[in-house]
């Protein structure tokens, strides 16, 4: 007979096949690599799953999974288990003028993102990724809004100067005019 | 939004875009229920013989199989189709017959609850404009360009059984276009359509007002009347641009309707984007004495999965 353990694994299960993939893309943006990130959702998903029974009926699991991977990131980067040494500048020969498709610049933004101070780094990423607005991003780092814009500017501004001063342009963005959203 | 923030999106949008295969979040996860965790101990058992049984297992959870692009888009669709939003399209409408008739093309405008199973657009174009509210299982059609009523009534009401209904894969579509030749379809029944997608591909980024995501090319079959056997199947083909938060923000779509009795095969193309998740969409029918319901349309039967 299906239990009730049966009957939350399964919608445990469900969650992770339809959102696993969002946070794991969350998780490159804030570890660097894909191998990196594959380590830090595991890690993440243990604890949501252990979490899980408690949930609030009404609880986004999205939201509070974005939580713990962005906390864990920031545990991990305290005990220097990745050993990140943010650098000023990316390695000779990688400049943007050099990449041509995707693949390329996608390599570059994610090294810059990786050079970028934890806090700043993770401001960018839930801003400009996740698309939450300033007071979520402080809720789920635990700062002030104002840090929040503080951080976002320093980040926004390394960040370009490690791209080679300039953004580089994504190869397959040229958006037509009519592919545009109206108002 | 500022240029550069939408740059910004973008390049973010890249960097996490090369989900590489074969990561598998749910393996590891199967095995839980067959295996015992044990936290940094190692459990001993004593045979007869005085043999020691290590048992220390622990619980893994491996990445799964980045989803296929047709999961992701008929994800998309299933999750949009079940929130209420706004929309904004135009619609085009071209015979393919030299001197069959007029191209028409028009801009609609509306919302749609498919939990409180409402909606409702506003057209302009196709001659006059007007309005269709969609309320369960009825729509209702104001279109003073139209034909004259009988009794000068100014609506007409008109079954649309499947405006709600989930719609299974492989069963395809009926985008029947109730008593007017407009063939201005609810966004609903284009939900359907996506999801009976069959060749999807990822095309890379895609953004619009406020938000950044994936764009998808699909295909679909796409059948013609209530039962989906009055005329032939065709292909539509079309392109969906999906956010971060898996809903479809963008979606259009190209079709050939063939004729169909004294009305020539038309080229219909559709360009649909949908905003303002989550806000109710309340609609009330016209007065019941500004309505003609015609006799002879009756609600069919959504056809078996």
């Amino acid at each position: 007979m299906r239990g009730e353990a049966d009957d939350l694994d399964e919608r445990f299960a469900a969650f992770v096949r339809g959102h696993g993939e969002r946070h794991l893309r969350l998780a490159v943006l804030l570890t660097g690599d894909w191998h990196a990130a594959e380590d830090l959702v595991q890690a993440s998903l243990v604890k949501l799953y252990q979490a899980w029974p408690r949930l609030e009926t009404d609880a986004d699991p999205d939201a509070y999974l974005r939580r713990i991977v962005v906390n864990t990131h920031r545990s991990w980067w305290r005990a220097r288990w990745r050993r990140e040494k943010p650098v000023a500048a990316l390695p000779d020969g990688t400049g943007a003028e050099d990449m041509a498709d995707t693949h390329a610049i996608g390599t570059l933004v994610r090294q810059a993102l990786a050079r970028l101070p934890r806090q700043q780094r993770a401001v960018l990423v839930l801003r400009y990724f996740e698309d939450l607005p300033e007071a979520e991003i402080a809720s789920v780092l635990g700062c002030s809004p104002g840090s929040v814009k503080t951080h976002a500017h320093r980040g926004l501004r390394t960040l370009r100067e490690l791209l080679g001063g300039d953004w580089p342009q994504p190869a397959v963005n040229r958006m037509p005019a009519h592919e545009r959203d109206r108002g | 939004m500022p240029d550069n923030d939408l740059l910004v999106r973008t390049l973010f949008t890249d960097a996490a875009g090369d989900v590489p295969l074969g990561v598998d979040l749910l393996h590891g996860f199967r095995a839980r229920k067959a295996v015992r965790r044990v936290r940094g101990r190692v459990a001993l058992a004593a045979t007869a013989a005085g043999g020691l049984l290590a048992a220390a297992t622990a619980v893994t959870l491996t990445i799964a199989t980045a989803p296929s692009a047709l999961a992701q888009l008929t994800s998309a669709a299933s999750r949009t189709a079940g929130l209420s939003y706004d929309i904004t399209a135009t619609v085009a409408v071209k015979p393919l017959r030299a001197g069959s008739g007029v191209a028409q093309s028009g801009r609609v405008s509306g919302a749609f609850d498919p939990a409180q199973r409402t909606g409702d657009e506003t057209f302009d174009g196709f001659g006059s404009g007007g309005q269709i509210r969609f309320i369960g299982p009825y729509e209702y059609l104001y279109h003073p360009g139209g034909p004259a009523l009988p009794g000068g009534k100014s609506w007409v009401r008109a079954p649309s059984p499947q405006q709600w209904e989930p719609v299974t894969a492989g069963q395809g579509l009926s985008l029947a276009a109730g008593l007017s030749s407009l063939a201005v379809t609810s966004p609903q029944n284009l939900f359907a359509l996506l999801k009976t997608a069959s060749t999807v591909d990822r095309q890379g980024s895609a953004s619009g007002g406020g938000w950044t995501g994936t764009k998808y090319t699909f295909t679909a079959r796409v059948t013609f009347g209530p039962d989906g056997s009055s005329q032939p199947a065709v292909t539509a083909a079309g392109t969906a641009g999906v956010d971060q938060q898996g809903r479809v923000r963008r979606l259009n779509v190209a079709y050939t309707q063939p004729a169909q009795a004294s009305l020539s095969p038309v080229r219909v193309t559709v360009e649909m984007t949908f905003s303002d998740f989550g806000t109710p969409v309340s609609v009330s029918p016209p007065p019941a004495s500004e309505v003609f319901i015609p006799a002879n349309i009756r609600i069919q039967p959504a056809p078996a999965p």
